[in-house]
């Protein structure tokens, strides 16, 4: 790592503040192989390469520990037959503790602030519903009972839950109370509005709409108000993903210019403020640091196919790979 | 929105054998294998399988584009490289080319010639005349891998030598034969003129009930090989497989193998709640079969692009089925088969343009009243009745939409395909960074007499689109016949009149230039020529 002086010497006029501390703290998951063939291994500050270790085998980290001890982690299994199922496996001592039924599908687990419970979606019943479970495995509650589908649970810091549903005759964004009483539609739009989630203070919402164009990155209030993009449009891309940094101020979204063309475009919230990060054209997966100063991201600069897991500072500088071979996902945990 | 080249031709002596109808004759010694045209030159140089039939292979199998063909259905080999070669061809063809077999696999050059030394193996075998185009049609039967009769006759007449009798675009040049050739092969016994969307029914003894399920979703499949292939596979009792539909690789024709009404086998996992603690008892038998309806697309999934013409068909085919069976035309509920990912519900593996093919769905089905096209036009005119002077032409930035021996479009590389602003014309449009250069979206059209042309254009407005951009006539000779400069940050989606401007006989033209302050987006969408519309 750079020495504070130098990085302050590399800023670039125009991007964002970068860190304000030289090393990145927290944890890093990181998907290695594919297929049959694949784990999840951890990475620990400081230094992340140092002491890398294998949490599970043939699972996917799929919602960071906001406790930061554990990793909700989905497991599949193909043989007989394709089957998921959510764990909570210790970062400490990869036990494992079994959350959910095995389903075809369970997916998109979100915590709740606190870490003690968590909403995720299952075909177990029906074609996709949203249960809550707490953190012990106890609990277990089904949210919604839709014949078309509810998806993509986030929970709000208070405890509210944005999700998608097709319950009006196409993909639309709605709010519910833990407990799954008071469903809330906020969007009205024939075309797709999907991928909802919060932002990290509860005050907005950013989603993936096509209502204007091709799928790009909306946000509004909580209430539904407010409704606009936070980039203009350009020609011949496409929004596939965001994520919200930990302190509410920006969104990084991997934007979609050709089939393998992908950047992870930094979008400042309130200024508009936009900074490409990563290597252009082949950048996916944005993790946020903790303290919003880091992004963890795939790369797929190698021309060979193989995929690295790279860490850079927001400002672009600091670019440092965490994991080279065919590595991918990262989820960063405090 | 076929992506068209202006690279500079380098092998015009195997194009003038091509334009001549000659199959082994005039070939340069100096083959360019960075070019398609020249692989093909060195395939024919080295085997005598003419360049022009391994291209309309080509062109059938991969749409002349590298693939890495996976598993769709269990027992079928899947096609790799720019011919589709698969199975034991694959080694064959490397020892016969003397390739390893890697390089037969991955390797353009080695992919063709391969595939070329093979069927000059088999041509050798069968005793053909390798003089005649029609009478490789046994050769090329062999290579298809079809056993069923029927399916192979389609393959051959339908397919490849349809491709080359009616010509194709190698780097920007329209190659076909100098005249029709026939395929000395049985004829298929459905006769179809495939100048329309046609559905064909071909009965697949493989499905069952669906138990009174309902129908949740869609899934959009890719057949991992040709149109041909895989009806034909998909209709074999002996495979166990199927798929409700089949769209081939121009999407004019689409093929009905299950009723909606029943359970295809189009998803392979088979579900036992038996084997997870009771979970999901209602999926027994298949995950997903049973709530589902499947739509197979010949191709492959590692291709880089698609043919507007099958995206446009596949979703009228899609609307039709979630208006039938009250699926919501939406991404958690039209999904493709790869989507197996537990860590995000979009499909980053696959090239298929979601975003445009959920568009055109909801636009069929009218959902979205202020979409991006006309009404679903397909063919190179618009759907309303002709004018009183003249059947209006339609130039459209979808060559797989024009009839392309009266029009069509080619661009340089610096264009790019988009449908990001609805109001397009049919599919989508070209789209260029405006800069101090001419180099036009040419809209090329083809006049039998000297005649007064009413020429409009149709583009999509946006606020980043040039306020001042030209559109030029150029006549046969590049004479210039008329020009009108135009604000594309306004007048879209509608026909603007550029001015009545009288053309010659032959391939005239309407050219879009670039020329125009930097910083802008100009769109190239489509033009319609009417002639004899001009006011006096």
């Amino acid at each position: 790592m750079q020495p504070v002086s130098l990085l302050l010497s590399l800023w670039a006029c125009g991007s964002p503040a970068g860190p304000s501390v030289v090393q990145p703290t927290g944890t890093i998951l990181v998907v290695q192989g594919q297929g049959d063939d694949l784990q999840t291994v951890v990475y620990t500050a400081p230094g992340f390469a140092i002491g890398s270790r294998t949490l599970e085998k043939q699972s996917y980290p799929s919602a960071p520990d906001p406790r930061g001890t554990h990793s909700a982690q989905i497991r599949i299994t193909e043989v007989p037959e394709h089957i998921e199922s959510l764990w909570l496996t210790s970062l400490a001592d990869t036990s494992a503790v079994q959350l959910t039924q095995a389903a075809t599908k369970v997916r998109n687990p979100s915590w709740s602030q606190d870490g003690s419970w968590l909403a995720f979606e299952s075909d177990a019943e029906s074609y996709r519903d949203l249960y809550r479970i707490n953190r012990d495995g106890t609990g277990i509650k089904r949210l919604t009972d839709q014949k078309h589908g509810s998806f993509e649970p986030h929970i709000t810091p208070a405890g509210l839950i944005v999700f998608g549903t097709s319950r009006n005759g196409n993909a639309e964004v709605y709010t519910m109370e833990a407990d799954g009483t008071n469903p809330r539609r906020l969007t009205n739009h024939p075309a797709d509005d999907v991928h909802p989630r919060w932002s990290p203070d509860g005050t907005q919402i950013a989603w993936i709409s096509s209502r204007q164009g091709g799928p790009a990155v909306w946000r509004m209030t909580s209430d539904g108000s407010g409704a606009k993009r936070i980039k203009p449009l350009s020609p011949g891309s496409t929004d596939v993903d965001f994520a919200w940094s930990p302190d509410s101020s920006r969104v990084a979204v991997v934007t979609r210019r050709s089939a393998n063309d992908l950047d992870i475009q930094l979008v400042h919230i309130d200024t508009g403020e936009l900074f490409i990060v990563g290597d252009p054209g082949v950048s996916e997966h944005p993790a946020w640091s903790p303290d919003s100063k880091w992004i963890a991201y795939t790369s797929h600069a190698d021309h060979g196919g193989n995929a690295r897991v790279m860490l850079t500072a927001i400002d672009g500088t600091h670019i440092t790979t965490i994991c080279q071979n065919n590595c991918w996902l990262p989820r960063w945990l405090p | 929105m076929a992506r068209l080249s202006l690279r500079p031709l380098t092998v015009l002596p195997l194009i003038a054998a091509l334009l001549c109808g000659c199959t082994n004759s005039g070939l340069s010694s100096e083959v360019n294998t960075d070019s398609p045209i020249g692989i093909f030159d060195r395939a024919e140089e080295e085997t005598g399988v003419p360049a022009l039939l391994l291209m309309a292979i080509s062109q059938a199998e991969t749409r002349m584009q590298m693939v890495e063909g996976h598993e769709e259905f269990p027992g079928q080999v899947t096609g790799h490289g720019i011919m589709g070669l698969r199975g034991r061809n694959i080694q064959e063809g490397a020892t016969l080319a003397g390739f390893h077999t890697q390089a037969a696999k991955e390797d353009r050059v080695a992919n063709v010639l391969a595939t070329a030394y093979l069927m000059a193996q088999w041509a050798e075998e069968e005793g053909i005349n390798t003089n005649s185009l029609g009478a490789w049609a046994n050769v090329v039967a062999r290579y298809s891998g079809i056993s069923d009769p029927e399916a192979a006759a389609e393959y051959v007449h339908h397919e490849v030598y349809q491709i080359l009798n009616q010509g194709f675009e190698v780097e920007g040049l329209r190659v076909m034969p100098g005249k029709v050739v026939h395929p000395d092969f049985p004829i298929p016994s459905i006769d179809l003129t495939r100048s329309g969307s046609t559905t064909v029914c071909s009965p697949s003894p493989n499905y069952n009930s669906r138990g009174g399920a309902d129908v949740d979703f869609l899934i959009i499949h890719t057949c991992e090989g040709s149109y041909s292939g895989c009806w034909s596979w998909l209709t074999k009792p002996s495979t166990g497989v199927s798929s409700h539909y089949v769209v081939n690789d121009k999407g004019t024709e689409v093929r009905a193998l299950v009723d909606e009404s029943d359970r295809a086998w189009h998803i392979s996992a088979q579900y036992d709640c038996g084997n997870n603690d009771g979970v999901a008892c209602f999926r027994d038998g298949t995950s997903m079969n049973t709530i589902s309806v499947g739509i197979e697309h010949a191709g492959y999934g590692s291709q880089s692009s698609w043919d507007p013409g099958l995206i446009s068909r596949s979703a009228k085919l899609a609307c039709e089925i979630t208006d039938r069976q009250g699926i919501p035309r939406d991404s958690y509920h039209i999904i493709g088969h790869g989507q197996l990912q537990p860590w995000n519900r979009s499909d980053p593996g696959a090239h298929w343009p979601w975003a445009d093919y959920l568009n055109q769905i909801q636009v069929a089905c009218g959902d979205l009243s202020s979409g991006g096209t006309t009404g679903g036009t397909t063919g190179g005119t618009t759907g309303g009745p002709p004018s009183a002077p003249g059947v209006p032409l339609v130039i459209d930035s979808n060559n797989g939409a024009n009839d392309t021996s009266k029009g069509y479009i080619d661009v340089s590389s610096s264009w790019w395909s988009s449908a990001n602003i609805s109001g397009y014309y049919n599919t989508g449009y070209f789209v260029a960074a405006t800069d101090a250069v001419a180099d036009p979206a040419n809209f090329w059209f083809y006049s039998d007499t000297a005649q007064c042309f009413r020429v409009e254009a149709w583009w999509s407005s946006a606020w980043d689109r040039p306020a001042a951009i030209t559109f030029l006539g150029w006549d046969p000779s590049d004479v210039e016949v008329g020009r009108q400069v135009v604000n594309q940050r306004g007048d879209g989606s509608q026909w603007n009149h550029l001015g009545d401007w009288e053309f010659e006989p032959g391939w005239n033209r309407v050219l879009l230039s670039r020329w125009a302050a930097a910083g802008s987006y100009v769109v190239a969408d489509a033009v319609r020529g009417t002639p004899g519309a001009c006011n006096p």
